[in-house]
């Protein structure tokens, strides 16, 4: 952590060059459409090229104690980085080329999530947080769905409220320690800045009390779209808390958050249980997920922010990208939105099942998937901390997700197929691709960790 | 390397059958064959101690660790013996691929299961054996099958939740205590005091909800009697000793002092599994479940003798391991056939069929025989030194067995009368009951023959599993 706190010498310019090239990107894309006419798809192969121009820049090598007041980049702001490209990559291939506005969104997007991943400053962060929450209203705004409109105000109300929470925070802290500085860790009424700031970020998060808005902005988005929100838009928020948890690891918010993880867990899987819209479902599922990041965040945090627990929480938000991306992906390209119509489609569509079988069963944690592993180091971390009944309550959490998971499987498989039945597809629709490879990953991806030693693990006990 | 080959050949035979169309099942059956073959000639290695395999890279201390024992050895033939049986016996049915596929699946997670000495890599393979068992009961099976799988997959990955966090206990307290960051079960020791106790009794209930001790063995009836019959073969058969293989491997060698001075309480579950599982027998119309019920009163005898931590009880209860996979393989087999010929179970819907299949009825005689534990056949050997060696630890637990041995002949017996002897009420179904054709035939004077052989001549098989479990006599 001590590289984002040293005033290194370094031009800082230099950590912002993926956002630079995104930004650069947003601004291509939009000329791009004011010919349009001329150039059909132009837009998504601007989005495309900035898109690789970041992913580059981000590869290019930069000291590790890169940094200066208001930017540092560590270990887990750069793979997290990855895993935002990585969540933004099959919205490209499964966008309409004609409009050329969702894809400047996206990069906009982008562009203030690796903000927040550079950022080592209150202030930077806020900006960060700012600007990539902007242009995810308006992306809600512009979906298919007939209450998206709605959805979107939803959104930018709570969301307002969230950055209002964040800003007042701020205040309170800079008031307590004189600093907008990440390290700081004042007491007293930097407390309540620190608890306001974290609240802000539970908001973004969809944790438990405060994630009332997500399940209607889910199911009202374009599915994608969702899956986009639920990956990489979590990984920021994950991000933020990680930075909100690291400024005080003993405080009462960061006491506060296991329990808040364990109760977020067994919440999301209770109410997903009932749910007959899948968009919805997954949107309860993702609230379920997000507790296990909090509970590797408040390990991370507690654990004195060891390097094998930032390597958890970054396979887990990896991991999750292929299996909740995958799953919105999978809703996309078979057009079903409602649970009814999975009756039976093993027969109709063997392959489309297996993919979402896969999916689901990497949602649920079963071994040998990613999924499995992911959750078995965030157990893991967990019991290092110390965390024993928040652990015990996140296993039981996943026995009771299991209960949905494994339903929609049974649905597809064990049911004849009626009336509601989704029929065949005549012509496979763009993005099964991706939703292939997401799915394979989703099952791969547990071979991993065993199989290649990550840079965290080096040395590590 | 050898080892791996046993766990990956019917993987990669699973693969082989998926892709192979309609001669899914003949891939299914040479790799199953194939298996067998190549386990039986592992039995060298494993009594020369020699077959370890894996190690290399580690990861929070788990490595890839493979050993070959006496007490593997014996369940990775039973486990290859019976998938080859039960794809036999499924031989006549038309399923798809995936079918023959999965039982392959399931072997190869079976195989690893028994071959892993890493508490990870344990794990791992204990809930791979789910996914494919959930789609054989919940495609395959008959009407209640949607609601069986669930039951049988939700039961087992709670008791699974349990086993891993346990697991995850154990691990990292020892290493903070040791040192030594290391999922080796032939080094794991579990921590002593309160956290000890509550750790042992998570991954216990982990390894109760399989075997299964009553009460938590709702799901069996259900999956046994819903699932089909080649899966039936394979859940009793194998997945049931999947319990207590692991406790021996897992549970024993990490608490051995727990183990022993909770010895009463988990004796006297199983004691409860033994008269329990009987009056439930009782009680049954359907021969399916009364078959299902009786497998939850022998795997308390199994537990009665491993339990007894005397040398005859730990033998008597790893055979019985072995002859219970036997016989209720057997009797499953047999139920499916009969099934095939008259689409009931009830024990009324039949009567009188020694007339018209006598081969049917010697060979559901043999094996119900062998089932209540009639001297001679296998059955009574497994059995009667379980009870032995529960005498010498605990005479009352061995009394409720004795009592159990007893019951389990008052449910079997009418039940075989009433279906094969009696005549046949109204509405029965007997007439459209013909004999066992000569796969059939053949395949269970297989299963037949080594019931008789156990039973006449236990001494290999005891020498087979003796060095394994004597390791855990004090």
């Amino acid at each position: 952590m001590t590289g984002l706190s040293g005033g290194g010498m370094l031009p800082p310019l230099r950590l912002l060059w993926p956002q630079c090239a995104l930004a650069a990107g947003v601004l291509f894309v939009l000329a791009a459409g004011a010919v349009r006419r001329a150039a059909p798809g132009a837009g998504l192969k601007a989005a495309s090229l900035a898109f690789v121009a970041a992913a580059l820049a981000l590869l290019a090598p930069t000291p590790e104690a890169a940094s200066a007041p208001l930017l540092g980049l560590d270990a887990l702001g750069r793979s997290l980085q990855g895993v935002f490209f990585a969540a933004a990559l099959p919205l490209l291939y499964v966008m309409e080329p004609a409009d050329e506005v969702p894809p400047a969104l996206v990069l906009a997007a982008l562009v203030g999530m690796g903000l927040i991943a550079v950022s080592a400053n209150l202030l930077t962060l806020f900006l960060g947080l700012e600007t990539m929450s902007l242009p995810a209203y308006l992306l809600v705004s512009r979906s298919r769905s007939a209450t998206g409109l709605e959805a979107a105000v939803k959104y930018f109300f709570a969301g307002s409220t969230a950055s209002a929470f964040f800003l007042m925070g701020m205040a309170l802290h800079y008031a307590a320690a004189g600093s907008l500085a990440l390290g700081a860790a004042p007491g007293g009424l930097g407390g309540a800045g620190l608890a306001l700031m974290g609240a802000a970020a539970l908001f973004k998060l969809g944790a438990v009390p405060l994630h009332f808005w997500l399940p209607d902005v889910y199911e009202a988005s374009d599915p994608e779209l969702a899956g986009f929100f639920s990956t990489a838009l979590k990984a920021a928020a994950v991000l933020l808390l990680a930075r909100l948890a690291s400024i005080a690891p003993a405080g009462a918010f960061a006491a506060a958050l296991p329990w808040a993880a364990s109760l977020t867990i067994l919440f999301g899987a209770v109410a997903a249980l009932r749910q007959t819209n899948l968009a919805r479902l997954l949107a309860y599922s993702s609230i379920s997920h997000v507790g296990f990041m909090m509970l590797a965040v408040a390990a991370w945090a507690r654990g004195g922010r060891v390097r094998t627990a930032e390597g958890a929480l970054f396979f887990y938000l990896a991991v999750y990208v292929f299996m909740s991306g995958g799953a919105f992906l999978w809703l996309r390209t078979a057009g079903i939105s409602s649970r009814r119509q999975l009756r039976g489609l093993a027969r109709a569509r063997p392959a489309q099942a297996a993919a979402l079988a896969a999916l689901l069963l990497a949602l649920a944690g079963i071994p040998p998937t990613a999924g499995f592993a992911a959750k078995f180091l965030v157990f893991w971390e967990a019991l290092k901390a110390g965390l024993y009944a928040p652990m015990i309550l996140g296993g039981l959490g996943a026995v009771v997700a299991l209960g949905y998971y494994l339903g929609l499987i049974r649905d597809m498989y064990f049911d004849p197929p009626d009336r509601h039945t989704a029929p065949a597809q005549a012509r496979p629709a763009r993005g099964w691709g991706v939703v292939a490879a997401f799915a394979g990953a989703a099952v791969l991806l547990g071979l991993t960790p065993w199989l290649v030693n990550m840079p965290w693990r080096a040395g590590a006990p | 390397m050898s080892l791996t080959a046993l766990w990956l050949a019917p993987a990669l035979g699973g693969a082989a059958a998926l892709l192979a169309g309609r001669r899914a099942r003949w891939v299914a059956l040479l790799a199953a064959l194939a298996t067998l073959a190549y386990a039986i000639s592992l039995a060298p290695a494993a009594r020369s101690g020699a077959a370890a395999g894996g190690g290399g890279f580690a990861l929070l201390g788990v490595r890839y660790l493979l050993g070959l024992d006496g007490l593997s050895l014996a369940l990775c033939w039973l486990t290859a013996f019976l998938t080859a049986a039960s794809l036999l016996g499924s031989w006549a049915g038309e399923f798809p691929p995936g079918f023959w596929a999965a039982f392959l699946f399931m072997e190869s997670a079976l195989l690893g299961l028994f071959l892993s000495r890493d508490l990870f890599l344990f794990f791992v393979f204990w809930e791979s054996v789910l996914v494919p068992m959930f789609f054989i009961i919940g495609l395959w099976g008959g009407a209640g099958r949607r609601h069986a799988a669930m039951k049988f997959f939700l039961f087992t990955f709670c008791g699974g939740i349990f086993l891993l966090l346990g697991s995850i206990g154990a691990v990292t307290m020892y290493s903070r205590a040791a040192g030594e960051l290391t999922w080796d079960l032939a080094r794991l020791k579990g921590p002593p005091g309160a956290a000890g106790t509550l750790i042992f009794i998570g991954m216990a209930l982990g390894f109760a909800v399989k075997i299964p001790i009553v009460p938590l063995h709702t799901w069996l009836p259900d999956a046994h009697t819903e699932a089909p019959a080649a899966g039936s073969v394979m859940l009793a058969g194998v997945l049931l000793k999947m319990g207590v293989y692991g406790f021996l491997r897992v549970l024993w060698p990490l608490f051995p002092e727990l183990t022993w001075s909770l010895m009463p309480w988990l004796g006297g579950l199983a004691a409860v599994n033994v008269v329990y599982g009987a009056f439930c027998a009782m009680a049954q119309r359907d021969l399916k479940r009364l078959v299902a019920y009786s497998s939850v009163a022998h795997l308390g005898f199994c537990m009665l003798g491993v339990l007894s931590r005397t040398p005859e009880g730990l033998l008597g209860g790893g055979l019985q391991l072995l002859n219970h996979g036997l016989t209720t393989g057997a009797l499953f087999l047999l139920l499916g056939f009969l099934y095939e010929r008259g689409h009931r179970r009830g024990l009324s819907d039949y009567g009188e069929l020694y007339a018209r299949a006598p081969w049917l009825t010697f060979f559901f005689g043999f094996a119900f025989m062998a089932s209540i534990g009639l001297p001679g056949l296998n059955g009574f050997v497994g059995e009667f030194m379980s009870l032995l060696g529960m005498a010498r630890a605990l005479p009352i637990l061995a009394v409720a067995g004795v009592a159990g041995v007893t019951l389990s002949a008052a449910y079997v017996l009418p039940a075989y009368q009433e279906v094969f002897w009696d005549a046949p009420g109204p509405g029965s179904v007997s007439p459209s009951v013909t004999d066992l054709g000569g796969r059939e035939r053949a395949l269970l004077w297989l299963l037949c023959g080594l019931m008789l052989a156990i039973g006449l001549y236990p001494g290999p098989w005891l020498r087979l599993l003796q060095p394994a479990l004597l390791g855990l006599v004090p």
